[in-house]
């Protein structure tokens, strides 16, 4: 076995220009097959980390509809439905949020944040921690102070190397005194930046930022048991019809966002793996010619070895082997690149960076079989010379 | 003892609607140990003898016994591992596979000898001390490492004639082994030969040069596909 893999290397050295071309034949069917599982593996976990987000037993309502897509900018929904969904029984973390992008600055520096009016449950529905300080209180709520809790990017942007509570920042004019950090959040899956954001109680945002004539962006609150989830959302939605149209809310479900992205990454699975096999089996076709015109050309070594005693399941076999060793080239230098690929391609796409382990043992069982199977055939046709023949060609 | 014995052996090649009778019913028998060779001009039904004598080429009617065996009742299959097992060739024009340096075109046959014949044949010295050895004494040894390209015609034949000893066949054939040598190289080549048959070896080479011919212990001369003994 060790002479005969020394030999198909040789042989392979030998052909430089032929093996090349095979491998490149086959190199970006693998690439090609690597990015694509790649990518929809992202988007799948993607898919995931949006509903562990959101929660399994989460209801988020916001502005917007479905055709047209969530809205921060509109703000249709009102504290009334706050108050009327409250009224539910077997509901908890009931909370509600508006959002405005603004510019907060100390007396030096200014910078572009989001800057959210909240209610109570905010900070813990959503799953934000405390780092430093402190959250809100009731009084925060009842005295209306003018107080903010901040994620990292912002207290690390105004006052890098002291301690941000107690610090002020405003906001157009007003001032606000940090009272807490929150631990860092990273990015939504949609790159939203989690730490650049300003929370302050709603009640303040709507004295001092901007008249929210109680409208709100966004409604979220969880249910107690999961076997009322269903009937709890629908009630929710009477509650909201009977105060809107259908088309200015929307009610985010796990299931809703779940059948969204899975309709999208079924969709992108089908047609780029489709242009990802065709590649693939392009490369085969490439493959196969290059190994008739191969074995033609050594048809006299064929006629040689049948004659120092290769039955022709060994002269196939050996074709096999240089079919084999190729596609195995080609797998690890297409691995190769696909790695390169997902790091710096899939950023710019929006999909997450997963290095799936799947994606490579896909591509690569893909391009082992689709070699095989291309070589078969002029393997086969090679084994079957004539030795007599194929011996006195070269005379 | 009777190494080989061909009876009747009639081969027909079929161009179109012509039929041209290459070899027209060949009776010939080889001993062990002999050293033959077959002459005859361009054209006489050499070549397709010693094909046949090979087990390469099938008669289109006649018996062959290589050793006994009726070879020709052998399947495909079988009559592979014959020749690896019995059998060395030497060619004309070589057949030294170009991407292997000569030390490894001496060790080609060997995996072809089927697994229990390997372990059998290579019990006291590996395949590779062997290579080595029969390189020494065909006086090439320096040349292991070298590439086809890089040898002369005569070294080029002295490779082959390794290759052909490797696997201790019982016969070798050799189909025109000078045509590409010169003088000085043929006798080289065929002085080998002859020590092989001093030691014992059958040897049957195919020429259509008599000088070369002149060197076996028999000469058949074959002509219109008819032999006849010299």
């Amino acid at each position: 076995m060790k002479f005969k893999l020394r030999e198909t290397v040789y042989s392979l050295l030998y052909n430089r220009a032929r093996s090349l071309f095979a491998v490149f034949g086959i190199l970006f069917g693998v690439v090609s097959l690597v990015l694509v599982v790649a990518a929809i593996e992202g988007s799948s976990l993607q898919a995931r980390k949006v509903i562990e987000k959101l929660g399994p037993d989460s209801v988020l309502i916001v502005s917007g509809s479905i055709k047209k897509g969530p809205r921060s900018g509109f703000q249709n929904l009102t504290l009334k439905d706050v108050r009327e969904i409250g009224k539910l029984e077997g509901i908890f973390a009931l909370t509600y949020g508006i959002v405005k992008p603004t510019t907060v600055s100390n007396v030096e520096l200014s910078k572009f944040t989001s800057l959210f009016g909240v209610g109570k449950n905010w900070l813990t529905s959503w799953n934000y921690k405390i780092e430093k300080g402190r959250g809100f209180t009731e009084e925060d709520f009842k005295e209306l102070r003018k107080v903010a809790v901040v994620g990292h990017d912002v207290s690390d942007f105004f006052w890098p190397k002291e301690s941000p509570i107690g610090k002020v920042i405003l906001v157009g004019k007003v001032p606000f005194k940090v009272i807490g950090v929150y631990k860092r959040k990273g990015k939504t899956p949609n790159g939203h930046n989690l730490d650049n954001r300003v929370f302050i109680p709603y009640q303040v945002f709507d004295k001092t930022v901007e008249k929210t004539f109680n409208r709100v962006s966004v409604i979220r609150f969880r249910v107690l048991n999961l076997k009322e989830y269903n009937a709890i959302v629908k009630e929710t939605k009477k509650i909201l019809l009977k105060n809107h149209r259908p088309d200015e809310f929307m009610v985010i479900t796990p299931v809703v966002v779940k059948k969204f992205l899975s309709m999208l990454s079924a969709t992108l699975a089908l047609f780029l793996g489709l242009a990802s096999l065709t590649a693939l089996v392009v490369g085969g076709f490439v493959l196969s010619s290059i190994f008739y015109i191969n074995a033609y050309v050594r048809e006299w070594e064929v006629g040689l070895r049948r004659a120092l005693g290769a039955t022709k399941g060994e002269v196939l076999k050996a074709f096999l082997l240089e079919a084999l060793l190729i596609s195995l080239i080609s797998s690890l230098i297409g691995i190769g690149i696909g790695v390169i690929l997902i790091k710096y391609l899939l950023p710019s796409l929006k999909v997450p960076v997963v290095y799936p382990v799947k994606a490579f043992i896909i591509s690569f069982l893909f391009a082992v079989g689709v070699s095989l199977f291309a070589v078969y055939f002029p393997a086969k046709k090679a084994s079957q010379f004539q030795p007599v023949k194929a011996l006195r060609k070269n005379l | 003892m009777t190494l080989i014995e061909l009876k009747g052996i009639r081969k027909v090649y079929r161009q179109g609607e012509l039929e041209v009778e290459v070899l027209k019913g060949i009776d010939l028998k080889v001993e062990r140990g002999e050293f033959v060779s077959i002459i005859g001009p361009s054209g006489s039904g050499k070549s397709t003898l010693l094909y046949i004598l090979g087990c390469l080429d099938r008669p289109t009617q006649g018996k062959y016994y290589f050793n006994g065996t009726d070879v020709f009742s052998l399947k495909d299959e079988e009559l592979s591992k014959l020749r690896a097992k019995h059998i060395g060739f030497v060619f004309q024009s070589f057949y030294l596979i170009p991407y292997l340096n000569a030390f490894d075109n001496v060790l080609v046959p060997v995996e072809y000898l089927p697994k229990g014949e390997k372990k059998k044949r290579f019990k006291e010295e590996s395949p590779e001390e062997r290579a080595r050895e029969l390189l020494k004494r065909l006086n090439i040894a320096e040349r292991a490492n070298f590439k086809p390209s890089e040898l002369s015609g005569g070294q080029k034949q002295r490779v082959a004639i390794a290759r052909a000893l490797i696997n201790k066949p019982e016969l070798i054939l050799a189909d025109e082994p000078t045509g590409q040598l010169d003088s000085a190289s043929s006798k080289a080549v065929m002085e080998i030969f002859k020590e092989l048959h001093r030691e014992g070896k059958t040897l049957i080479v195919v020429t259509h040069d008599p000088e070369v011919a002149s060197f076996a212990q028999r000469v058949i001369e074959i002509r219109d596909g008819e032999i006849r003994e010299r």
